[in-house]
Parts: structure tokens; C-alpha cells; sequence
């Protein structure tokens, strides 16, 4: 395992680097007008264009533009977004919000998904079965903006209520503001989730209680409710926790819808913005979070299977 | 032992079960369709929206782009069964005429993604070795790439149009479904019977082919129904990031216009979302009853 | 003036100077009672509160005088102008560091400056002294001699002398300049800053030192990214009616909210005190349900403009540019999106600027509404009844111009374009329009509170001044281009009037390439614990008379 565990970080490493060297080379070939003329604005100057494309390095070789920000990551200080903020306090500030509400969305789809999914298992075809399946698949159908847009509006026109929308608080901060603000939107984002790893669970659950391993425990004698618990559970998270890996790292991009909605100064609507408006530093910067904590994540994945599978072994 | 013999028995990727008597073909379905109502109704609703599809610009009264076809924003009334927009455009006509759009983008996409990560999930998780860290490492290169980014990128090069949009839905598709795929490879490859097989001396396409595939196939057309409606919402996501086709009838984009108007008005914003609900469902259940029917234990797990 | 970057990721917006002639020394005046606040009961103004603002974007910098577009709701508040004459009421003018003016001749106004305007406390180390003549001269030193400087519009082809000498400060204009008086007044790129900062160096990009009725709160900037503003114990102004100092307000609370709909919900719920509705109907349907808010309703200078590219076939024939200045249904625009009465046509000037625009029986004789012309002018320039065009436009998240684009190629369409879209993102579509390199563009908002910018439209050198977004068959017909420079030289307001109807006939005549469709009016709503808001446009943000009664 040691070794597996070795070998993967090593061939994650080339790839964070291959994916870093993929990202700046597609920003810098995209058509368009380039960041220089975006930040320049309508007001543009001729000279004001062309200081600005020096200050952001724009004319330098594309070697030298990666090494200097490859030593920006180093040193921690990356300049200046297309906003004027400096991006390291931004992503400071904006790096936790996301996560807390990603926190809290894992949370909400596991605690919705698995057990409903497995109840629905166990107690096949019956009504409960179909209601659950049902309220899955609406799950899905609803988007999840839509049911945000709900989430504000009936409150609002019913008791004139709405969570704190003009500045995101800081759990340490006020706590009390903090959780009126994070968790209707992350119960939203988890069941939409929630649908998906119910019906996964389901079916894995489905094919795994018929696996040989089991009758041979059943024959053993032991009770059918231990069986199904420790061993069927164990397989069919394999699928669920795939997707849960594949959640994390979509989420990290930031629930950029969500949060413009609810109005949480998180990291996925400055990152659609650093795209539009064609920020190198951010876009960059951000996409290498992102690999770094997937290739994270992919491996605990990887070593959960072996953990839940038994049979499943690294070389 | 029936359950036993079926299953040992090289896996078999037909309803056709050998051992059964042999039954009309038309009996059969019938017991299928009896065993499986939920599924009929999928179905039923799949094939509805099809045809509607195809035949929008036979059934629907207005042009989708008619201006002023009605009054503003009118609710819903014999000439105008799902009300008005905020321009006059009757939603009736829009919602016949979106299915087109939401359908192609949805069913090409996934297909598309589905097809081509099913292929990669299987290599990887089957092959192993360097193989698998090679598409394994590259997959999560796919995953933390900004789809946005590369949606973007083709908008520019390719033109904001349907066709880029489901080549971008694809692509983005793939690295899960390819992931989630070699996980269930990775399990069923230690399973008995491909051990068994492999000692016996079969060859690593029969393999795949008639032990590793039918049980993805489960999985994947699990994924790929779930899916079915992730694309169709990820184009009503896109128009709410502006990244739409703002021209095009789309039941997203309608959902997304009708959100921002203040008050809300009800039918406008219902009825092309319930259009996005009816087609994920539809699609959801068609799914999971195919699964049932395909999957070749749980058959046999019936019978008894 | 121009600046940028208004609303949201792919908002545009082109703000402009206001217009006018000259005015001979006045002194202050009480701006006039709103139709807003005309319904509001209020007692005697009460200090004190914390107002609650809203931003639709991030600020950037907030250095006066590089900052564009969203900053336009604080630079007012940190920093003074000479003076701001209001483009909404030309006869209100706001005296700020010059307490009176004289307009001497043509080309020559002398500026009195006021004691005792003084700056306030500043993290930046500059003394808390008053303002003189001598930092009016270095803003303009810095003009000239920094790139990005956003007044240099104005200053670099207009501005000849601009001297102070003890208490007054002369400007001398390249000739008699028409919107002189509107355009050092700007809230972008109008304001002062002390002159250590050019002396200096000092950075004025996240904090600020200036002689305003607020003050950053330190740190504010840096650490949230949003503004706080804290009122300036050292502002000079008393409210003249109750004797008490302005500003009335302790602080300004600013919160960042790009999605409209959580903009309704902090506003409903008072976590934001004034909120701008998409259209009237939302207007009214938000204060039928809610009997504490009112309304303050002014027209919007902004409007959604067709664009062709005179260069490039088939926008090269004067016909065919007609033909598509005679598709356009105003009324149908006005109808579908507004709703009838709450916006007009747009000529080439568009009517809230005033007596500069054509009226709507006046506007008939130039821009009818015709589709069948439009096929005869096709055809007689092609032999054909429909012709072939590509039009582009930004895939953009501003709602008029969502609202607009059907209804456009609708219109195109019946008048025989047949045409091709070719949607784009907001950075592709901006660079090709930005060099012109399209055919013809659907564009974003443009908001102007002069003639000047939607005239120099049709100039060759683009309403930039320096090439960029040129479109203007100024560059073919040079009677245009002289009867657009003319309008820049009035004598006086009645000569200034004539000469931008005339110099918009002349374009008319050869069939313009940038057209305005139509504007609107502006809603916007507040609680009705907010009194003394008012209705002036851009001059209105430098008073500091609002107050709040909680």
C-alpha cells in the first residue's frame, strides 16, 4: 500500500504540472480581446493598452511568463486581480466561504442519501421503495436554482423573511448569521446531490446483496440484518463515494449559481468572472487548487475502496 | 440451484433466459411490461416527448418567436394553454419547440459522454497497471479543469451554438462517468467468475465482453439516466451564467427569463421547468426498469 | 467622459459629460422638492443612521481620477468638484470647491474657490487643510501627464490654461468648447484630489484623502472589498433650513450584490435601503405589495444601439443603412419591453438630454417606422427584395438587451435582412467592437447625460476620440464631421441646441451607422424612512442632504 500510495503521489505531481501547463497554454490561445484590453475598459489609450500589457507581463515568452508564476505560487504573492484586489487576500477570504458550504452540502447528502438509499434497497418494490425513488428522481428533475429561487421568495412573501444577503459572516464571526446563511443553500445543493447517491446506493446495494460472499456468510448462520449491514454496505459505498469524490471536486469549482444567488462571497462566481474577463492569475492559480485537492480526494477515494472492498488489492 | 446454474453460466446479456421455456415473443413483453409498470410509464413519457419533438411544428398554434402572439405575460386560456410571455410569446408553442433543443442537447450530450467514458473506465479499470494510472491521472486532469473554461474556449472558436454546447456537455460528462465506471470495474474484475475464466483460458475481450460488461452496464445506464437530466439542467444553468444561446427556444432559457421578472409569473416559469421535471422523470424511470430487466441476477432473484 | 465596466461580469456601460452652454456667476441654490419626496410627509431632518447601500460590481481602483464606471456612487462622496450642474434640471447648479464662477469670454471661465473646504482625516498622511486653487491646477498637471488618466478626454483636445492664482482658478479653452461646464463637473473624472498625491506619488488606488462630506472607514477597502464610509468631521456644508452640518448620514454601509433577485430580497427584507427595478412593472407591483415604499422615477440616459460598420458590404450603401434605420418598430420596443408610456423613440440624440433630441412627430419626418421602404431602398440597391447580413451581438447578462434582441430580429426580418446571428462571449464580441471588426452589432448599454458621446458616434474618430468603436460616417462625408465639430462651439445654450438638430439632420441625410433605439424611465425604489432624495442625475450624488428617519 505504502508503495501504491508512493507511486500515485508521484504520477499526481506530473500531472498538476501537465495540468498547469494545459490551463496557461489554452488561456493564452483562446480568440479574443486579450486581458490587457479587457482591464484597459472603453477608455482605452493606445499607451495605456500597451503599459498595461507590460505590467501584466503579456509581452514577455510564454517561458518566462509561467516561471514567473509558478515562483508567484512559491512566494504566495500573485498580484493584482482584474478588480484591483490583490488575488491572495481574495482567495483568502473567499477560499472558506466555499468550503464551509461544501461542508455542510457533504454532510446533508449523506445523511439524506445513503440511508434512504438503502432502506430502499432492503425493502425493495415496496411503497416506501417507490416513494423514495420518486422523491429522488424529483430531485433530480428540479434545478437546483429554481428551488433556490423558491427558498428566498416564499419566505419573503409570507413573513417577510430573507437570510443575511449583503455580506457573508464568518462562522467565528456571528455564528448565528453564519448558519442562516449557509444552510438553506446547502440543503439544497445536498438533495439535489442526496437524489443521485440515493438512487447509486440503491442500486448498488441491490446487486451486492446477492454476491456470493454473502450467502456464504448467511450460511454461516449469522442474521440477515448484520450481513446486509457490514458487508453489503461496505461494497456499495464504492460507487457512492466515487461520486461524492466527483462532488467535492465539481463543488470546488464553487456552486457559482448558488452563491449569487444566496449572494456568498465564495470562490465559484469570482471564478467565472476571472474567466470572463480573462484573468491569467486566477484562473490558473485556482484551476491548480482545484487538481491539488482532487488528486487528494481521488486517493482517499482509491483508498477507500481497498478499505470496503476487501478483495481489492494494490500492488 | 436453478439461481446457481443461471448465474455460473456465461453471463448473458439478453432477457432470454435459457433455461426458461420458451414463451411468445410477445408474451414476454407483456410479463415485462407487468413487472415493470414504472418503467412503462418512462418509457411512455420518453416516447411522448419524442414525438412531440418532432412533430412541434405540426401541433403548435404560433410560431415560438411570434411577438405579441398574446397579451403580455397572460395566464393560462383556451388560445393560450400555458399563458404568455413577457413579450407576448405563447409558452404552449415555446415549450413544443424547446423540446427540440432540450432533447438533442440532452440525449447527444450524454450519449456522447456516456459512450466515450464507459470505453475509458473500462480500459482503465480492467487493464490496470500503467494504463490505468495513465487514463486514471488524465481523467483527474479532466475533472479539475474548468469545464466553464474550455466551454468558453470552443464558444469562441466554434460559435455560441447548440452544436458546441453538446460537444462541451459531452466532454464534461466523460470524466466522471469514466471514473465511476473503473470503480465498478476495479471491483468486478476480482470477482470469481473472471478469475475463474481467465485460468480457464479465456480470451480478455470474452471477458470483457460477457462478464465485465453486462454489470457495468447496470451502472452505466444508472449514471446515464441520472445524467439525462444533468444535461438538460446544465443548459438552463449556462443561461443563467450567460453562456447560453439567447436566441434559441430552450426551456432553460425561459426558466431563467421568467426567474428574474418580478412578480413572478407563475405560468411562465412552471410550465417549461415542469417540462425539464417531466423529461428527467421520464427518463429516470425508463432507466432504472431497463436496469432491472437487463441486469441478469436480479432476474433470476425474480423468478424465485 | 467615458468609463466602463458598469453592471454585472459582462456589463458595459458608456457614461458621458452633460452639455450645455455657459452661465454667468450664480450662487448656491436649494435643489427643488422630487415628485418623490413631494408625496412624502417629513418633519425637521434628523442626524445620524447608517445608510445602506448596494453595488452592482466590485469598485476596482477608487482613484478619482482613473476609476471608471462603479465607483460612481462613492467618488462623489470622498472628493469635490469645482462645480456639477445637473444634466436632469439644467438650471440647478451645485457649488462645491468654486463658489461661484464668471464666465469671462468664450473661451475663459474663472473659478472662485471657497475656504474652508476642508480634507478629511486620511490614513495616507496627508494634512487635514483646506482645499485650494493650486490642487485644481496639479489635477489637471496630472492629466496631462498620466496615461490613464480618464479626464483626458476633456482635457487633452480641450483644455488650453488652467492656472491658479490665490483664490481663483482660470481655465482657458482650445476655443469655445460646448460642454465645457458639464464636463468638469463629472462624477468620473471631475472630482479633485489633494495635490500630494500627484506631488507625491501617493497611491490612491483602496484608500482616499479628500475634502467630501464622507471619509473611507480605515481598512475598510483592503479587508472586505467593500466600502465603508464614515462622515467627515471636517466637511464644510450646514444645511441651510435646519442649520445642522451635512452630511445628515454617519455612515454608508455598501453591500455587493451582482444577482438581481437577491438585490429584491435585501432590499424587501431592509437589508438595503433603495433598490433600481428592472421595469415598471416590477415598480408597481413591489409598492402595491408594500405600502411603505415609494417610488422616485427619472428617465434612464441609456439606451440599446444597432450598429453597422460603414467600411464593410453592404453597410457601405447609404441605402441599405436607411433601410435598416426605417425596420425598426420604436413604438413596438417601447410597447413589449416597457410597457406604452414608459420610454420614447430615440433619435440620434436620445430625449432625456432635452431640447437637444427630436420630438417623437419630429422624429417621423427622419426614422419612420416603414418596413416597406426598407425593401424598396433594398432593392434598389441590391435588385433583390431581401438581402443577406450577419449581425453579432454579446451573449450578456444585462436584461435590456436580452429583452431587446428578439424583438430586433424580428423586426430585421420583416424589413427583408435576412439575417445571420453570430452570437459571441462578452470578451470576443468586446475586442471585435472595439476594433470594429464586425459588420453590425446588436450593443450593450450606453448611458450618456450629453449630446456629445452620442454624436461623436457618427464622427470618424468614434465617440472615444481616439479611433476605437469609430463607426462614424463622419469618416466618409466630411460635412458630417464639420457639423458635429460645430455643435462642439456654441456661442450660448440657444446655439448649441440649433447646432446639434442640425449637425443630427446632416447625418440623417447620408444614413447613420449607429442608432439608438429607444430610452426609458428609471425606477427606483426606497423605504420610506429615506427622505430627501433627489431626482438630478449624477449631481445628485454629490449632496449630502439625505437623511434617514429610523
Amino acid at each position: 500500500m505504502q508503495q501504491y500510495i508512493t507511486r500515485r503521489i508521484l504520477q499526481s505531481v506530473v500531472m498538476l504540472v501537465a495540468l498547469s501547463i494545459a490551463v496557461f497554454l489554452l488561456l493564452r490561445i483562446a480568440p479574443g480581446a486579450d486581458p490587457a484590453r479587457i482591464r484597459c475598459g472603453l477608455t482605452c489609450t493606445d499607451e495605456r493598452y500597451h503599459a498595461l500589457r507590460q505590467e501584466m507581463g503579456l509581452d514577455d515568452s510564454y517561458l518566462t511568463q509561467y516561471g514567473h508564476w509558478t515562483k508567484q505560487l512559491v512566494t504566495g504573492s500573485l498580484g493584482h486581480d482584474w478588480n484591483g484586489g490583490t488575488v491572495q487576500h481574495e482567495m483568502r477570504r473567499r477560499l472558506p466561504v466555499t468550503v464551509e458550504l461544501l461542508v455542510i452540502t457533504i454532510f446533508t447528502t449523506l445523511c439524506v442519501g445513503v440511508p434512504f438509499g438503502i432502506l430502499s434497497a432492503i425493502f425493495r418494490n415496496s411503497p416506501l421503495d417507490f416513494v423514495v425513488r420518486f422523491g429522488a428522481i424529483v430531485g433530480l428533475a428540479v434545478p437546483s436554482f429554481w428551488l433556490a429561487t423558491l427558498v428566498l421568495l416564499v419566505p419573503q412573501q409570507m413573513w417577510g423573511y430573507a437570510p443575511p444577503i449583503t455580506k457573508t459572516f464568518g462562522f467565528f464571526e456571528s455564528p448565528w448569521d453564519n448558519l442562516r446563511q449557509f444552510v438553506p443553500p446547502a440543503i439544497i445543493l445536498g438533495a439535489v446531490a442526496a437524489a443521485g447517491v440515493m438512487r447509486l446506493t440503491r442500486s448498488a446495494m441491490l446487486e451486492v446483496m446477492w454476491k456470493d460472499y454473502i450467502r456464504t456468510a448467511r450460511a454461516k448462520g449469522l442474521r440477515d440484518r448484520s450481513v446486509i449491514l457490514q458487508h453489503a454496505l461496505k461494497n456499495s459505498l464504492i460507487p457512492v463515494v466515487t461520486v461524492l469524490g466527483l462532488q467535492i471536486a465539481g463543488e470546488l469549482g464553487g456552486a457559482v449559481i448558488i452563491e449569487s444567488i444566496f449572494n456568498l462571497q465564495g470562490v465559484g462566481k469570482y471564478f467565472l468572472d476571472a474567466l470572463v474577463f480573462k484573468d491569467y492569475q486566477v484562473v490558473q492559480t485556482l484551476t491548480l487548487y482545484v487538481g491539488v485537492v482532487v488528486v487528494v480526494l481521488n486517493l482517499a477515494v482509491d483508498v477507500t475502496y481497498a478499505w470496503l472492498d476487501p478483495r481489492i488489492r494494490y500492488s | 440451484m436453478t439461481t446457481e446454474l443461471s448465474e455460473r453460466a456465461p453471463a448473458l446479456a439478453s432477457p432470454l433466459d435459457w433455461t426458461a421455456p420458451v414463451i411468445s415473443r410477445r408474451r414476454r413483453i407483456t410479463r415485462v411490461a407487468r413487472d415493470n409498470p414504472l418503467g412503462v410509464i418512462g418509457l411512455t413519457i420518453v416516447v411522448t416527448l419524442v414525438i412531440v419533438a418532432l412533430l412541434a411544428p405540426l401541433i403548435a398554434p404560433y410560431a415560438p418567436d411570434e411577438l405579441q402572439a398574446g397579451p403580455k405575460l397572460a395566464n393560462s386560456s383556451l388560445s393560450h394553454p400555458f399563458g404568455t410571455d413577457n413579450l407576448g410569446r405563447d409558452m404552449f408553442s415555446r415549450v413544443l419547440y424547446g423540446a427540440r433543443i432540450s432533447l438533442m442537447v440532452g440525449l447527444l450530450s450524454v450519449l456522447f459522454g456516456t459512450l466515450v467514458g464507459t470505453a475509458l473506465g473500462i480500459i482503465a479499470g480492467y487493464v490496470g497497471g500503467i494504463l490505468d494510472a495513465f487514463i486514471s491521472r488524465l481523467v483527474d486532469m479532466a475533472i479539475s479543469f474548468p469545464a466553464l473554461l474550455l466551454l468558453l474556449i470552443m464558444r469562441q472558436v466554434l460559435g455560441a451554438s447548440i452544436q458546441t454546447l453538446i460537444v462541451a456537455i459531452g466532454i464534461a460528462i466523460i470524466p466522471g462517468v469514466a471514473r465511476v465506471v473503473r470503480g465498478e470495474v476495479v471491483s468486478q474484475r476480482n470477482n470469481q467468475y473472471v478469475e475463474a475464466a481467465i485460468v480457464l483460458g479465456a480470451s480478455t475481450p470474452r471477458i470483457l465482453f460477457f462478464h465485465i460488461a453486462p454489470n457495468v452496464m447496470a451502472i452505466a445506464i444508472i449514471v446515464m439516466t441520472s445524467l439525462l437530466g444533468t444535461a438538460v439542467l446544465a443548459e438552463a444553468s449556462l443561461s443563467f451564467l450567460g453562456l447560453g444561446i439567447p436566441s434559441a427556444v430552450t426551456w432553460g432559457g425561459d426558466v431563467n427569463r421568467a426567474r428574474n421578472s418580478f412578480p413572478v409569473h407563475v405560468p411562465w416559469a412552471f410550465f417549461p421547468g415542469a417540462a425539464i421535471a417531466l423529461t428527467v422523470l421520464g427518463f429516470s424511470l425508463f432507466g432504472d426498469a431497463l436496469r432491472d430487466v437487463l441486469d441478469p441476477r436480479l432476474r433470476s432473484r425474480r423468478k424465485n | 467622459m467615458l468609463a466602463a465596466m458598469g453592471v454585472g461580469a459582462s456589463g458595459l456601460a458608456l457614461a458621458a459629460a452633460c452639455g450645455g452652454g455657459s452661465s454667468s456667476s450664480s450662487t448656491d441654490k436649494s435643489p427643488a422638492a422630487t415628485t418623490a419626496q413631494a408625496t412624502q410627509a417629513s418633519g425637521p431632518p434628523k442626524r445620524g443612521g447608517v445608510w445602506k447601500a448596494s453595488n452592482q460590481g466590485a469598485w476596482g481602483t477608487i482613484d478619482p481620477m482613473v476609476s471608471v464606471g462603479n465607483a460612481t456612487g462613492i467618488l462623489p462622496k470622498l472628493y469635490n468638484v469645482l462645480i456639477s450642474r445637473s444634466n436632469a434640471d439644467p438650471t440647478f447648479i451645485f457649488y462645491d470647491l468654486a463658489q461661484s464662477f464668471e464666465q469671462v469670454d468664450e473661451q475663459t471661465y474663472v473659478f472662485k474657490i471657497r475656504p474652508g473646504v476642508k480634507i478629511a482625516p486620511n490614513s495616507l498622511g496627508i494634512a487635514e487643510r483646506d482645499m485650494d486653487a493650486l490642487d485644481a491646477q496639479r489635477s489637471i498637471e496630472r492629466a496631462h501627464a498620466e496615461n490613464d488618466v480618464i479626464s483626458r478626454v476633456f482635457t487633452e483636445p480641450w483644455v488650453d490654461v488652467a492656472q491658479a492664482s490665490g483664490d481663483t482658478f482660470t481655465f482657458k479653452t482650445k476655443g469655445a468648447y460646448s460642454y465645457f461646464l458639464s464636463e468638469i463637473g463629472r462624477a468620473l473624472g471631475g472630482t479633485i484630489p489633494p495635490r500630494e498625491a500627484f506631488e507625491q506619488k501617493i497611491n490612491l488606488r483602496d484608500q482616499a484623502a479628500g475634502a467630501g462630506p464622507f471619509m473611507i472607514k480605515p481598512g475598510s477597502y483592503e479587508e472586505t472589498g467593500s466600502v465603508a464610509l464614515l462622515r467627515n468631521p471636517n466637511y464644510y456644508r450646514t444645511d441651510e433650513k435646519s442649520g445642522l452640518k451635512l452630511p445628515f448620514i454617519d455612515e454608508i454601509d455598501t453591500a455587493l450584490i451582482t444577482d438581481r433577485q437577491a438585490r429584491r430580497t435585501a432590499f424587501l427584507s431592509k437589508q438595503i435601503y433603495s433598490y433600481g427595478a428592472a421595469d415598471t412593472t416590477e415598480a408597481k407591483e413591489l409598492v402595491s405589495q408594500n405600502k411603505s415604499l415609494y417610488i422616485s422615477r427619472a428617465p434612464s440616459f441609456t439606451f440599446i444601439s444597432f450598429t453597422m460598420n460603414p467600411t464593410r458590404d453592404p453597410w457601405k450603401d447609404d441605402r441599405i443603412r436607411k433601410a435598416a434605420l426605417h425596420a425598426l418598430d420604436r413604438k413596438q420596443f417601447i410597447d413589449l419591453i416597457v410597457g406604452e408610456g414608459e420610454g420614447k423613440p430615440d433619435g440620434l440624440v436620445h430625449w432625456p438630454t432635452g431640447p437637444y433630441a427630436f420630438n417623437e412627430t419630429e422624429l417621423d419626418e427622419f426614422q419612420k417606422y416603414d418596413p416597406k421602404q426598407s425593401h424598396d431602398l433594398i432593392k434598389a440597391a441590391t435588385g433583390n427584395d431581401t438581402i443577406k447580413v450577419k449581425i453579432t451581438y454579446p451573449v450578456s447578462d444585462i436584461e435590456f438587451h436580452d429583452k431587446h434582441l428578439p424583438i430586433f430580429l424580428k423586426q430585421m426580418k420583416e424589413a427583408g435582412f435576412d439575417v445571420q446571428e453570430d452570437p459571441k462571449d462578452f470578451s470576443a464580441w468586446l475586442g471585435d467592437y472595439t476594433d470594429v471588426k464586425y459588420d453590425a452589432s446588436l450593443s450593450l448599454n450606453q448611458i450618456y447625460e450629453t449630446p456629445r458621446i452620442a454624436l461623436d458616434w457618427q464622427s470618424a474618430k468614434g465617440p472615444a476620440g481616439d479611433g476605437h468603436f469609430a463607426v462614424g460616417i463622419g469618416s466618409i462625408y466630411p460635412e458630417v464631421e464639420k457639423a458635429i465639430m460645430d455643435s462642439k462651439q456654441a456661442k450660448d445654450q440657444q446655439d448649441h441646441v440649433a447646432k446639434v438638430r442640425a449637425a443630427q439632420k446632416v447625418v440623417y441625410d447620408k444614413g447613420p451607422a449607429f442608432l439608438p433605439i429607444f430610452s426609458w424611465y428609471a425606477y427606483t425604489l426606497y423605504w420610506d424612512f429615506v427622505k430627501n432624495v433627489h431626482e438630478l442625475g449624477d449631481t445628485g450624488t454629490f449632496l449630502s442632504d439625505t437623511w434617514l428617519d429610523l
